[in-house]
């Protein structure tokens, strides 16, 4: 047998659908929490509805907040969610949670964080997969029960998680990482307050470069050492140990509890029907008691539903991932520094970067100037955010050019006074202060008003 | 047999660690003389010693600086106080006089103190109550006219405090040697003066009454979170080098933000001849602060961001300290350089004056930037998720 032939055999054999059911209820429920979290927060209004502008993606910017109507997006997101959770209109739920979970993060990408990108990706990836073949209550409401879905399925969401490790294990291996154990030293430092570790072990410099090599390494092999059944405990323990200090050290939010859950998915069929049993019982224990004779006897079936577009659609997800983290070497320059193509590409909790722009609004003809006030227009959040990212910076420009010609200013051109620091670097200015940001447009093309960085930094 | 490799490397990592947690000679011995110079003496002794005592930061910067600087305020205010009971028992240009010298040594005395917006200077507003400028003159002239107002109300922070002082003080009159013959004639005019010396006395009494109450907790407070008193000391610190120096003082009369310059936003614009006395002490006040010099005597030195700053970047050539001392006395040459009056220099000749504002501008590229950086503190920013 070719070896496309094994593979086709193995993506194609019959597996059972309890992993993809524990998956559903892990994935459905952390959501949930997400939003429920979020919501409880009060952060719909600090980052959705309070600010007056927003920073849109490229080709995005028709996505707007929905003013006091943003909470019911949020609630319509939520809801399917919980649908999603108990199994329930699954396909219908999961397209409604990709679609509003999306349409929120494309609202201002200021709030960017890589695992919402990450949610928003596999949330796509299970509106074609069969997450509800078992253990749902689509499977009470049709009476259908299927007992073996075709295995690709499974395999693809395990290869998005591998993806996600390897990139983000890939993008350590650079010097600023490895031989400066920057900004791993700076965070470190700063986290003297912790008890126990905080005003000794972090303090210390082996310990900054022990963190960074281990995070490195961890990342690298995590999703090997999740595949071999042989290490798949171990690896396992390594990833609640690693998620959970990451969450005690760092505000990550949910990421932690999420990746850990979805680890899950790399366990034997067993193990996650030992897991569907467990639940079933704790529910009819619940739920049941009473009318535990009524539940009529559900059929089941094989699930014969693959298709080749699902296939052909589930292939491009996955190759478009391991291809477009790489995009950034169309760039010239330094990746950290300019930030095209930074993001999407899983690049987590890698640099530590600050910034100071100031906006200066002059008149060409009469040469006068003013310097606008940031405040005046941002949150803090989105100033902090805009400082030191050049697609924030131009954007604000021309927000800002729109704004004073629409007031009657005349001739307005727009220049911005940058400075940023880098990974413990000295702060050095960032974007040309000769150049009208007004002349210029977002979009994919080299970024050539950012001044280069005065150093180099190898590696991914 | 990649796996087995890597378990291999992993283990040994996990060993390593162990090992090393014993072997504390691998941290490289700290050479830096500002920070706890009893650690060179005694090199035996535990490392752990070489850490940053930042509750002794805090302690020196309360103790040295801020509880000083409002005694010393509130005994300036004290003597304004009696230099004015003076005057308004008998109008003469001799005690005029003296009531103008002691609002100026108290408004130089407030210079050292509108940094520290901290707890119930916070809370009741005792920065607008203070020094609010421009002077809201037309509120001023119908509250002395009625004589029923709130200086509680927002809408009278700039009809109060020390900028008001000084349009009672010199601009009543549009011609200077008439002022004084406003308050002789017109006793409303005496007693709003008293009034709102009266609210500062007592404003201040209390603002140093509460560092003083609140000093061995406030100083406890060194954890590293948006509210904790080091990260808002060091926060409050920034944001008036970036407000109340940066922009009130310079940007604004400036017309950095306005296209066309405002020299009627100058602080002390009714006096007009103190505007760079004033700033120069306000200068002095974030050298001070900066660089741990007691408020009492200059000889004196403790912990503060320099030393703290030092203590991260010892070993580094290049001192982010030095660069911000650098700045500042560039800084402060340059303010040195230009008319007393700043009215003046802005209507003659407005670069100078450009350029001190940009030596400012550049030394909050360094504080903002560089200098948080380096601390790694966390901004009183609104609180969301990062990866």
């Amino acid at each position: 047998m070719t070896l496309t032939h094994k593979l086709k055999s193995y993506l194609f054999q019959n597996a059972n659908p309890a992993p993809l059911a524990v998956f559903r209820v892990c994935f459905g429920f952390m959501m949930l929490f997400g939003i429920i979290r979020f919501w409880a927060k009060g952060w719909i209004h600090t980052l959705y509805i309070e600010p007056t502008f927003h920073f849109s993606y490229y080709g995005f910017s028709w996505v707007d907040d929905w003013g006091d109507y943003t909470y019911l997006l949020f609630l319509i997101c939520g809801i399917s969610a919980l649908l999603v959770m108990l199994g329930l209109f699954y396909r219908t739920a999961i397209i409604l949670f990709f679609l509003s979970f999306t349409y929120i993060e494309l609202i201002d990408k200021t709030t960017y964080l890589n695992h919402y990108y990450f949610v928003s990706v596999l949330s796509f990836l299970l509106c074609f997969i069969p997450a509800h073949a078992g253990f749902s209550l689509d499977n009470l409401r049709r009476k259908i029960a299927y007992q073996s879905i075709p295995r690709f399925y499974i395999t693809s969401i395990q290869i998005l998680i591998m993806v996600v490790y390897f990139y983000a294990g890939l993008a350590k291996v650079n010097s600023d990482w490895l031989l400066k154990a920057q900004p791993l030293s700076i965070w470190l430092f700063s986290k003297y307050d912790m008890p126990l570790f905080g005003n000794y072990l972090f303090q210390q410099t082996w310990i900054h470069y022990l963190m960074s090599w281990g995070g490195m390494l961890y990342d690298l092999t995590i999703p090997f050492l999740l595949l071999s059944k042989r290490y798949r405990w171990f690896a396992f323990s390594l990833v609640v140990f690693f998620h959970l200090f990451t969450a005690i050290l760092f505000p990550i939010g949910m990421f932690p509890y999420i990746m850990i859950l979805s680890a899950l998915i790399f366990f034997s069929e067993d193990f996650h029907k030992k897991c569907i049993d467990l639940l079933q019982k704790k529910i009819k224990s619940v739920f049941l008691r009473k009318r535990a004779n009524s539940v009529n006897p559900i059929k089941k079936e094989l699930y014969n539903r693959f298709n080749r577009p699902i296939f052909i659609v589930l292939t491009s997800l996955i190759i478009i991932q391991i291809l477009f983290p790489f995009r950034y070497v169309l760039y010239p320059g330094e990746l950290f520094w300019h930030e095209q193509g930074y993001r999407f590409s899983w690049r987590v909790m890698l640099m530590e970067k600050r910034g100071y722009t100031q906006f200066r609004i002059v008149d060409s003809i009469t040469k006068k100037q003013f310097y606008i006030k940031n405040e005046d227009f941002l949150t803090e959040f989105q100033e902090k955010q805009m400082s030191f990212q050049p697609d924030f910076i131009l954007e604000f420009a021309h927000h800002l050019g729109t704004h004073y010609t629409n007031k009657e200013y005349k001739n307005v051109q727009v220049f911005a006074d940058s400075y940023v620091a880098l990974n413990g670097r000295k702060s050095q200015q960032f974007i040309d202060p000769k150049i009208n940001l007004l002349e210029h447009q977002n979009g994919f093309g080299n970024k050539e008003w950012i001044l280069p960085f005065n150093d180099e930094i190898k590696g991914f | 047999m990649v796996r087995k490799n890597v378990l291999i490397v992993f283990t040994f990592l996990v060993l390593g660690c162990q090992v090393s947690d014993d072997d504390t000679n691998i941290i490289p011995t700290n050479e830096n003389p500002i920070v706890n110079p009893e650690v060179e003496t005694d090199e035996d002794s535990s490392v752990s010693k070489k850490t940053f005592d930042r509750q002794e930061m805090l302690t020196f910067i309360v103790n040295k600086i801020i509880l000083p600087s409002f005694d010393h305020l509130d005994h300036n205010l004290g003597e304004l106080e009696s230099s004015f009971d003076l005057f308004n028992a008998d109008v003469t240009d001799e005690n005029f006089d003296d009531l103008r010298k002691k609002w100026l040594n108290s408004y130089k005395a407030w210079q050292h103190v509108e940094m520290f917006n901290i707890g119930k200077a916070m809370k009741d507003y005792y920065l607008f109550k203070s020094n609010i400028y421009p002077v809201d003159t037309v509120r001023v002239k119908s509250n002395i006219e009625s004589g029923v107002y709130d200086l509680e109300n927002p809408n009278n922070y700039s009809a109060q405090g020390f900028p008001t002082i000084d349009y009672l003080l010199y601009g009543l009159d549009d011609d200077p040697s008439k002022v004084i013959n406003q308050l002789r004639d017109n006793i409303k005019n005496r007693d709003y003066l008293k009034t709102i010396i009266g609210a500062l006395v007592s404003n201040t009494k209390a603002v140093k009454e509460d560092w003083v109450q609140m000093k061995e907790e406030f100083v406890k407070s060194t954890e590293n979170t948006a509210s904790s008193n080091l990260n808002m000391m060091v926060n409050d610190f920034i944001y008036y080098f970036e407000k109340g120096f940066r922009a009130n003082k310079f940007g604004i009369p400036s017309g950095v933000f306005s296209s066309t310059a405002l020299p009627d936003r100058v602080e002390g614009y009714y006096s007009k001849i103190f505007s760079k006395e004033i700033a120069m002490e306000a200068m002095t006040s974030i050298k001070n602060f900066f660089n741990g010099i007691s408020f009492d005597n200059k000889e004196v030195t403790g912990q503060c961001l320099k030393s703290y700053l030092n203590y991260i970047e010892s070993g580094k050539d290049n001192l982010l300290s030095d660069q911000i001392n650098e700045k500042l006395n560039i800084t402060e040459n340059s303010i040195n350089a230009l008319d007393q009056s700043f009215v003046s220099q802005i209507d003659s000749d407005i670069t100078p004056f450009l350029r001190t504002y940009d030596n400012i501008q550049s030394t909050v590229v360094l504080l903002k930037v560089d200098m948080l950086q380096v601390l790694n503190i966390s901004v009183d920013y609104a609180d969301a998720d990062g990866d």
